[in-house]
């Protein structure tokens, strides 16, 4: 996505990249997978396939199907690329697709965060950091936060989850279990908490206001920025991905380094998936 | 670079506002999930709604208790295999309908005491019983590998005091009792982080007696 580019060529950059998402990052229940990885196989072999609106209308039954077979199990982000693909479908029925899909991946991202920042607003153990302390207490991907800067012990953490589990067992019949905390934890998690919500409700803010406005204007930034230091922890690099290729959709060019760090950032996001915890 | 030419595009529809197909669909979506969240009782980390991460009351935290009731006595029973699944949709958006279809799946089986023990164990108790389950003599072929010897004494195994589900066409010893229930009461159940002092706490959601007379707890 380099100034210069055709609609079209920056249309196959990001149908291209959407079909890498596909594969990598979709449904991996057979009825999806399979057929999924097929079309993609088929649109790297026959390139005038990506830009098929029929060929993207059969993608999207797929996908929108194994979401509904699986609509309470399945991560929001398999949401998202449903209505991604979606709009790429629908873009590719006009005469100016990508300028449709530009629209149409910042309206997504603007509403995503939203949404996402309502949640936090209602849910009173999330204001109150509860659900912060609680995430640093027990996630994994949280452990070295905990042992680092938390001043959590690894026994104080094998406690807790002995904890859980006798609370959570089949055969349980108790409904309070004690465990154990620190004050470093409980002032890291009302500072991630804070931060989520503000930099999470900028990125709405941004999204949501005309692309005149100076807000707007560093809307990338906001994006970038939540990428690099969301992911090494919520691992969940399908929406990291999908979100790199809504950003790439909808910027316009100012700066011109942001399409190559949207770029760098999946390179970034596959290095998050080391095995970091188990290295320190 | 590949350019690639569109072969395809329905006239005027730059004029329609196409775009926002994708968007009405995110927002019936996120409608249906507030719903479902508001009035039954759906986590907020599932359905469409973006409320990952943003909540304790995550899958992880719903707990599905299932007891088989006989008289007096109720047994803890740990979640078939075949049944993983319903649980799991259970445990996320519960009802008293999805409750009582699990409910009648489990009372409709048989239940048989779950002994721990060994493979090679088992394998030898199997063989050596009088119905050999059409085991072919192999007395024969054992070899001088006294590993292969079986013993006909008390099997190691331990008594967990556990029931697990037999399985349609399990074979099993004659000596273990088939046990067949007329109740079972399930329990969802979520809990929640109390910061001080510190612990979970686990709530009830929803309560379910099935059997014979059907009884709504909670």
């Amino acid at each position: 996505m380099i100034e210069g580019q055709t609609p079209e060529e920056k249309l196959n950059l990001i149908l291209v990249l959407s079909f890498f998402l596909l594969l990598l990052y979709s449904d991996s229940n057979w009825y999806v997978q399979i057929p999924i990885t097929i079309l993609v196989m088929l649109a790297f072999i026959f390139p005038q396939l990506r830009i098929e609106p029929k060929f993207w209308f059969i993608i999207t039954t797929i996908v929108f199907f194994g979401n509904f077979r699986n609509w309470y199990i399945i991560d929001n982000h398999k949401h998202l690329l449903a209505y991604w693909c979606l709009s790429i479908f629908l873009a590719l029925l006009t005469k100016s697709p990508f300028q449709i899909i530009s629209k149409v991946a910042k309206a997504l991202i603007a509403f995503v965060f939203l949404l996402a920042v309502l949640w936090k607003l209602v849910a009173p153990d999330f204001i109150n950091g509860s659900f912060f302390e609680y995430s640093i207490l027990f996630d994994d991907r949280f452990k070295i936060l905990a042992l680092k800067m938390g001043g959590v012990t690894e026994s104080m953490m094998e406690f807790n989850e002995v904890a859980r589990s006798a609370l959570t067992n089949y055969d349980s019949r108790l409904d309070i279990v004690v465990v154990k905390s620190t004050p470093g934890i409980k002032f890291l998690s009302k500072t991630i908490t804070w931060w989520a919500i503000i930099l999470e409700s900028v990125i709405a803010i941004a999204f949501l206001l005309p692309a005149k406005t100076k807000i707007s204007k560093h809307r990338d930034f906001f994006l970038i920025t939540f990428i690099i230091l969301t992911y090494p922890l919520a691992t969940v690099i399908g929406f990291g991905w999908l979100l790199i290729i809504l950003g790439l959709s909808q910027y316009e060019y100012r700066f011109k380094y942001i399409p190559v760090t949207y770029i760098a950032l999946f390179i970034l996001l596959q290095v998050y998936r080391f095995p970091w915890n188990q290295m320190f | 670079m590949v350019i690639l030419k569109q072969a395809y595009m329905l006239p005027r529809l730059k004029e329609i506002p196409i775009g926002l197909v994708p968007l009405i669909v995110m927002f019936a979506v996120v409608v249906l999930q507030f719903y479902q969240v508001a009035y039954h009782s759906l986590t907020p980390w599932k359905g469409g709604g973006f409320g990952m991460f943003s909540t304790v009351d995550s899958p992880s935290s719903r707990i599905l208790r299932v007891y088989l009731i006989k008289g007096q006595e109720e047994i803890p029973i740990l979640i078939p295999r075949r049944f993983q699944n319903k649980a799991q949709v259970i445990r996320m958006v519960p009802s008293m309908t999805k409750l009582e279809d699990l409910g009648r799946e489990l009372i409709a089986r048989e239940w048989v005491p779950f002994h721990l023990s060994p493979a090679v164990k088992q394998y030898q108790k199997l063989v050596l019983d009088k119905q050999d389950h059409g085991v072919a003599d192999f007395s024969q072929i054992l070899g001088g590998n006294p590993a292969n010897t079986f013993f006909q004494e008390d099997f190691f195994s331990v008594d967990t005091k556990m029931l697990r589900m037999l399985e349609e066409n399990e074979i099993t010893v004659d000596s273990i009792e088939h046990l067949k229930f007329e109740q079972v009461r399930l329990e969802v159940w979520k809990y929640k982080f109390i910061p001080s002092p510190p612990a979970l706490e686990a709530q009830p959601i929803m309560k379910l007696i099935v059997g014979a007379k059907m009884k709504v707890l909670e």
